[in-house]
């Protein structure tokens, strides 16, 4: 009898996954940093780097980082040429990537402001990207939030792995600073 | 009553049963970009050669490097990836990477301990034209952060298998081992060197 409900579930109609209506924009908001590879590698880095500081400065990077996006996207009408700055991300990307290799403490230092203009930047960017016809408050809570889940995400999966393994989190940066090196030299 | 595993699990079964299938569309450029720049560095046998023979070296040598060469080795590869990208003239490019199998493999095999102030500068040397080689290939990718990051990782990777490979030194069998290994990938780079074998 507990089951029921759960059995009610084969009949599939009853279990397919679209989008509420009226909340598209806010999954359009989420999926925009990442599915771009240059801003997804970016919060990885950061994640990267803030396992390596102490957790109060995690936490304060990963509010940072979802506060500076929503700053992002409400001031980008105000400062039209930010989105056009693509190297942004990528140097963001190297900047963590190179604190995260060495492991040095400056990392506590560097990371939140790293993530300030690395979040105002991704904000910027993508509400630049949305265009007039998406709902602006929807988009930018949808990037507040997958920004916050998957800094938080990277952050506790590297802290965990710091504990253990230290070395793969900064060769891991290393891998990740070397690629965008090479990009951004494109620029 | 305690439930079995099975009997807590299915419910889990029937919800993912009920759902429609996940589908999950690649974003092409990205996957094609990522897969030919992960291919890059297998695609050619004296990359492979020097990145394994990399891994091997720093771990006979031991100490420090174990660490210090994948965490180095993809920056300083990266300076010369922007040599490449930028078009800065570098000659004998194909040659120093033949050469690099060549030297790392007779490292290998005498079981060289060179200081670490010595090792590191003679391997990134060799970093930089391998990265220079990769380079040269990234304005060409239709998604370039991809394509780095898939050769970097391949690199990585390969430098890794190194690492593991070289793990056998603390048996006898497997110094002998390591060092006809290393005798072949020398072999091989003088091949590649006086033309006798090209890739």
């Amino acid at each position: 009898m507990k089951r029921a409900p759960l059995l009610a579930l084969l009949i599939p109609a009853l279990a397919c996954a679209h989008p509420m209506r009226g909340v598209g924009d806010f999954y359009a908001g989420m999926l925009h940093p990442l599915i771009a590879l240059d801003q997804l590698l970016a919060l990885v880095a950061i994640g990267l780097l803030s396992a390596q500081c102490r957790k109060q400065i995690a936490r304060r990077v990963v509010l940072v980082l979802s506060l500076a996006v929503v700053a992002g996207a409400i001031s980008f009408p105000l400062l039209p040429q930010i989105p056009r700055l693509a190297f942004v991300p990528l140097a963001a990307t190297v900047a963590a990537g190179v604190l995260a290799a060495v492991a040095k403490p400056i990392a506590e230092i560097a990371v939140v402001p790293i993530g300030l203009v690395a979040g105002f930047w991704i904000g910027a960017a993508n509400a630049f990207d949305s265009g007039p016809q998406v709902s602006f408050f929807q988009f930018a809570a949808g990037m507040a939030s997958s920004v916050l889940l998957c800094s938080v995400y990277v952050t506790v999966a590297a802290g965990k792995l710091f504990t253990r393994a230290p070395l793969a989190i900064r060769v891991a940066g290393s891998w990740l600073a070397a690629a965008a090196v090479m990009t951004l030299a494109l620029q | 009553m305690r439930q079995s595993l099975l009997a807590r699990l299915l419910p889990l079964g029937v919800f993912l049963a009920a759902c429609q299938l996940a589908r999950a569309h690649a974003i092409a450029a990205v996957s094609h970009g990522f897969s030919t720049g992960f291919l890059h560095p297998l695609s050619g046998i004296d990359h492979v050669l020097a990145m394994v023979a990399v891994g091997i070296w720093g771990v006979q040598l031991g100490g420090d490097a174990i660490w210090a060469l994948p965490v180095t080795f993809p920056l300083v590869m990266a300076v010369g990836g922007v040599l490449g990208v930028r078009g800065v003239p570098l000659s004998h490019v194909e040659t120093v990477i033949a050469a690099s199998a060549l030297v790392l493999g007779i490292m290998v095999t005498t079981g060289a301990r060179l200081p670490l102030w010595l090792a590191m500068p003679l391997v990134g040397i060799f970093a930089i034209f391998h990265g220079y080689a990769h380079g040269t290939e990234l304005p060409h990718a239709a998604q370039p952060l991809a394509f780095g990051a898939g050769f970097v990782l391949a690199t990585g990777l390969l430098h890794l298998s190194g690492i593991s490979l070289g793990l056998v030194q603390r048996w006898r069998t497997g110094r002998a081992l390591l060092r006809g290994a290393g005798a072949a990938i020398a072999i091989t780079g003088l091949a590649l060197l006086t033309g006798y074998i090209t890739v």
